[in-house]
């Protein structure tokens, strides 16, 4: 009985693991287009990266209040 | 191959953030914070805000130990920690930005400016209401004093000079060199949003092509760099309980030669205690950093 159980739950965590690795690979299926998702420089990420390289003049770090 | 290489970095960075997230993660400090201290005008930066911080709290805490003196409270418990925070601020002065371990000593001695303030504060409330407590704030709150302005004017400095060298990074990747805009920058005359701004102008007159690689060397140069603060956060955890008992027990010999008998026995009391808490408990938050920021003592024997 045990044996059918642990069979049953390890064939359905196959199934799943069967189904994401397909709708992972379908969704990206030409390797360029994938890259190509990644890499685009949308005006807005690309303010992102450069704003990352500075540090704000008035930049603090916090160690708490006294009170 | 650049994109094939920060699909790879991205991967990397997510399975470190995952085995991250399970380990036992220290929330005082963020890989941000640390991040910048692999330069070393950033490191300087990290040191001196440090400083800054420990030095208002100190300025606070004695405001409010006079208030309590006012209405002949005893102080000495208070007037123990901000001794505490006074070593410490020394050891934060004497940490050396240049050395391999800085980040190590910055994460550890801001470890400890956290755990002292919080004694600090939770000790206060102990003692007075809310509505007293929120009238203290107000009377704080907008303290100035000339050693932190001095302060102030430091970071800034450093701040501009580090965000300076960042500029001419980007121009080395973007291909442009403008020394009227990074002088301008330096001297105060531009401010960081203009930088900015001109930055982006000149990257949105390229070609996509040209944008994209900018985009990808930037993008990457980030996660690289995250990784990296990451992996050193990591490497920190090991060994905070022994880096804080030693820090501890040179803090314990250090203020044998303090004067004072009842402020020295107070002090010796929470050292003591804390010691034998950290011991006891085994905990792997953070702590300090005993070799090179103890005010100069060593490894104490006790």
């Amino acid at each position: 009985m045990n044996r059918k159980v642990v069979g049953v739950v390890l064939g359905v965590i196959l199934v799943l693991s069967s189904l994401l690795i397909f709708s992972v690979l379908t969704n990206y299926s030409d390797d360029d287009d994938y890259i190509e998702k990644q890499s685009d420089a949308d005006p807005d990420e690309m303010g992102d990266e450069i704003d990352n390289n500075f540090l704000e003049e008035d930049d603090e770090i916090e160690i708490g209040e006294m009170v | 191959m650049k994109k094939i290489l920060i699909g790879i970095l991205a991967l990397v960075l997510m399975t470190s953030m995952i085995q991250y997230a399970i380990a036992d993660e220290p929330e005082e400090v963020s890989e941000e914070e640390i991040t910048i201290m692999k330069d070393q005008i950033g490191a300087q930066i990290r040191l001196l805000q440090l400083e800054k911080a420990i030095t208002k709290n100190i300025i606070k805490g004695e405001m409010l130990v006079e208030v309590l003196k006012g209405i002949e409270y005893n102080t000495t418990a208070l007037e123990a920690i901000l001794a505490e925070l006074e070593i410490l601020k020394e050891e934060v002065q004497s940490a050396d930005p240049n050395s391999t371990d800085a980040v190590e000593i910055f994460v550890d001695l801001k470890s400890d400016a956290i755990e002292l303030t919080k004694e600090f504060k939770d000790a206060i409330a102990e003692i007075l209401d809310e509505q007293t407590k929120e009238e203290l704030r107000e009377r704080i709150r907008e303290m100035v004093c000339e050693q932190v302005q001095n302060l102030s004017k430091k970071i800034q400095n450093r701040i501009r000079q580090f965000n300076r060298n960042q500029l001419y990074r980007i121009y080395s990747i973007i291909g442009g060199n403008n020394t009227s805009l990074a002088d301008g920058y330096q001297n105060g005359t531009i401010a960081v949003e203009q930088v900015k701004l001109q930055i982006s102008k000149m990257v949105n007159q390229m070609t996509k092509e040209k944008k994209n690689q900018v985009f990808s060397e930037l993008k990457e140069t980030r996660i690289r760099n995250m990784i990296e603060s990451q992996i050193h956060m990591e490497n920190i955890t090991e060994g905070f309980q022994e880096r804080k008992e030693v820090r501890l027990r040179n803090r314990f010999e250090y203020i044998q030669n303090m004067s004072g008998y009842q402020l020295k026995y107070e002090m010796q009391n929470r050292l003591m205690n804390r010691l034998n808490n950290t011991t006891q408990s085994g905990d792997n938050g953070y702590g300090g950093n005993g070799e090179g920021g103890s005010s100069g003592q060593q490894g104490g024997q006790w």
